[in-house]
């Protein structure tokens, strides 16, 4: 039996990406968190985005390198905003969705947010029912990580609400 | 690299025990994924 097969079956509900949209936002615009919580969220998170580009200001080559990736990531996101996700096919969407999770997984995890690997290797690469959703919820991570050139606080905020909302929906494995 | 070798690598690198080297090679692999989403979003402009 591979070990995709001992996996158990995970009941998926639908993923409102509407509502994670308008989380984001709210997140965003300090409606959801009190002032005291928020502080210390975006004092934690904006540390973790600072040592995560620290990271990566070692070398000359480095730090280009990492800018350049977050480039990409803007621009990927760009893209992807503005192509209709429904219109691609189940192949282009698959690949999407595992490089999407790569990508954002991953930064994540560098940035200290260990959480993100139980959220980015719950399908292990399967495609679930609500692809579009999940679509539309990598790219505004794509994004906002993408966007990260300065005040990283908002966008490590909107950040930490998806994730904290998808954990609510989902679960954790 | 797997996926679970790169989540290694991610979580090395947040714990800054990760080499330059190692650090280039994280971003190689980011760049090979956002090069790959850009194939296909391109492909569908066309």
């Amino acid at each position: 039996m591979s070990e995709k097969e001992m996996l158990p079956q995970k009941h998926v509900p639908p993923l409102d990406a509407d509502v994670i949209e308008e989380q984001i936002d709210v997140g965003i615009t300090n409606e959801i968190l009190s002032d005291e919580e928020r502080s210390k969220t975006l004092a934690e998170i904006d540390a973790s985005f600072q040592r995560l580009e620290a990271q990566f200001e070692s070398t000359p080559k480095l730090k280009d390198k990492f800018h350049g990736v977050k480039k990409m990531m803007k621009s990927v996101g760009e893209k992807l905003k503005a192509v209709n996700l429904e219109s691609l096919g189940q192949e282009d969407k698959k690949t999407i969705i595992e490089v999407g999770e790569v990508v954002v997984g991953t930064l994540l995890v560098a940035a200290g947010m260990y959480g993100a690997i139980d959220f980015f290797t719950f399908y292990n690469g399967e495609i679930p029912p609500t692809f579009t959703n999940i679509l539309k919820v990598l790219v505004k991570i794509i994004l906002i990580l993408g966007g990260l050139t300065g005040g990283t606080g908002v966008f490590a905020d909107g950040i930490q609400q998806i994730l904290s909302r998808l954990e609510k929906k989902w679960g954790t494995p | 690299m797997t996926k679970e070798e790169l989540f290694a690598l991610a979580k090395k690198i947040s714990e800054g025990k990760a080499d330059d080297a190692e650090k280039a090679m994280f971003l190689d692999v980011l760049e090979e994924n956002l090069h790959k989403m850009d194939t296909i979003l391109s492909k569908h402009h066309e």
